[in-house]
């Protein structure tokens, strides 16, 4: 059943998103043709040299196309987050809830597959942003170029990481974890934010930007306090005055460690805090219209 | 298999400090069409919607199939909401689809069948269907689950007497003898020929629940009389409750 919630999530996204992807990489090829990172627009710029009125004409498309490219990335990342916001509240929400939650499957369910979706077309927005990119430095230098660059690049990069910090791999590792687990909590905390607004009975959506402010601010108190009381605390000082003690990466390692131990325990309480709120809300207090 | 289909136990459901239903005490049986009346306001879709699991109930309790509302009543169920529910991008193909993949006995054929009598192909749009339209194909696909408690909630409301009579005898043809069909609805004449029993809820207060022949056996006239005495403007203050149960 899960399997088949994410398959419908995934259709309807895909459908509102799609064209976005296509129109960004779209946009990304016709600018290295002319505008930002192109390998003609040098060509023709010598070219035209003594024509002033294409040479004219040319910078002026250069210009519209590369503000184009500012546009639909600036779409890319505004969509993403309005359509998976969307997504759950007139999914869940609104009148499709009535079909939602009759369907024979528990809330969590239908939270966890909004929210695993919503994850994966987040990160796809990412790759599709950064293959923009990629596309137009491939313009700019060409293609050949990009990749031999690239390669030497990497293999120079590999050479240090290894002789500097041997223990890369557990840190790529790491960080993907943490970026896992602190984008799903930044997802639930926005669908918590909607179930909260939804246990009011009236202007709803704006009780939900009330109940996300509301919630980022109480995090935001708590974690100072913390901080502060943290820092105050008398066996947490004498820790770090030993850490202090060890020779230079050992203590940077071990501080890296403890951080990043730290943030993860942190997203997790958030992650679980937000999707267990969000379900029991809709478990036992939903109403729709 | 449990005997009722539907048990409720001082069922009671409040919003707010406002009670919608007040100590409901309710059994349904099986292989029975259902008429849930009353006036606007008086409970109906709170009392369906608790039945769905949309709602959960403040007090009291309620059974369907022997079970809480959870996955498996709603697998039991098939429901039309007073609403469409589909999103308007999807194609008739798509909503079929959906309906194949969540529920065990959806049968495919008979939907296709359905959606033929009614000149809707597989292809169209929700989007560009007119609101009958909208509401026949929604109740095809429902009717064409093999369910065993079909809740219907103003399945006439807003379509013409043609398609009145159409959802009429889609409802008494493809329900099966152990279903339990139960309708909301304050159109009672038209309905009136196909029940069995008639509920009639007023403020959230059962007034009244026996089979039609009994009343019409009783009281010596139709659901439809009954329902304007019990519900006349002004009777309950005069006290026009006499014929609570």
């Amino acid at each position: 059943m899960f399997s088949k919630l994410c398959k419908y999530e995934f259709r309807s996204l895909v459908r509102t998103l799609g064209p976005v992807y296509l129109a960004v990489i779209a946009v990304a090829i016709i600018n290295t043709f002319i505008g930002l990172g192109s390998i003609t627009s040098g060509n023709l710029n010598q070219a035209l040299r003594g024509n002033s009125v294409f040479s004219g004409l040319i910078s002026i498309l250069q210009g519209v196309s590369a503000f184009v490219y500012f546009g639909v990335m600036v779409a890319l990342a505004v969509l993403t987050l309005i359509i998976i916001i969307q997504r759950f509240y007139k999914g869940l929400l609104s009148d499709e809830g009535y079909l939602m939650f009759t369907l024979p499957v528990k809330p969590w369910q239908l939270i966890a597959a909004k929210g695993s979706v919503a994850f994966v077309m987040s990160v796809a927005s990412m790759l599709v942003a950064l293959l923009s990119i990629l596309i137009l430095v491939c313009g700019e230098v060409g293609l050949v170029t990009f990749f031999s660059e690239l390669a030497r690049g990497w293999s120079a990069l590999m050479a240090e990481l290894s002789r500097w910090l041997p223990l890369w791999p557990l840190y790529v590792v790491e960080f993907l974890l943490l970026a896992i687990v602190s984008g799903l909590a930044s997802l639930y905390q926005i669908y918590f934010a909607m179930a909260l607004g939804h246990l009011s009975g009236k202007h709803r959506i704006m009780m939900s930007v009330l109940a996300y402010v509301a919630v980022s601010t109480i995090l935001n108190i708590i974690f100072g306090f913390s901080m502060v009381f943290l820092s105050n605390f008398s066996p947490i000082q004498r820790f770090f005055d030993q850490l202090n003690s060890l020779p230079f990466m050992e203590w940077g390692n071990l501080f890296i460690q403890l951080i990043f131990l730290l943030s993860l325990l942190v997203g997790l309480a958030q992650l679980v805090l937000f999707f267990f709120g969000t379900e029991r809300i809709l478990s036992k207090r939903l109403n729709l219209e | 298999m449990n005997s009722n289909i539907i048990t409720c136990q001082g069922l009671t459901k409040l919003f707010g400090s406002k009670a919608a239903l007040e100590h409901i005490d309710l059994t349904v049986g099986r292989g029975r069409i259902v008429g849930l009346l009353g006036p606007n306001g008086s409970g109906k879709t709170t009392f369906i919607k608790l039945l769905c699991g949309l709602l959960q109930p403040t007090s009291g309790s309620l059974q369907v199939d022997g079970q809480t509302p959870g996955p498996h009543t709603k697998s039991v169920i098939s429901y039309l909401p007073d609403r469409m529910y589909f999103a308007d991008w999807m194609k008739v193909n798509d909503i079929t689809d959906f309906f194949a993949d969540f529920y065990a006995d959806f049968d495919r054929a008979k939907a296709t069948e359905m959606f033929g009598v009614l000149g809707i192909g597989p292809q169209d749009r929700i989007k560009t269907m007119s609101k009958g339209t909208k509401e026949k194909a929604q109740l095809a696909l429902i009717m064409s689950r093999q369910a065993q408690l079909y809740l219907l909630d103003e399945p006439i409301g807003g379509v013409d007497p043609a398609a009145r009579d159409f959802i009429l005898n889609t409802i008494l043809t493809n329900y099966s003898e152990n279903s339990t069909v139960l309708l909301s609805t304050h159109l009672i004449t038209d309905i009136e020929r196909v029940l069995d029993e008639a509920i009639f809820l007023q403020n959230g207060k059962v007034v009244r629940h026996d089979t039609v022949d009994n009343i019409r056996e009783k009281e010596g006239k139709s659901v439809d009389q009954l329902f304007r005495e019990i519900f006349a403007y002004g009777s309950w203050e005069k006290g026009g409750n006499t014929n609570v149960q």
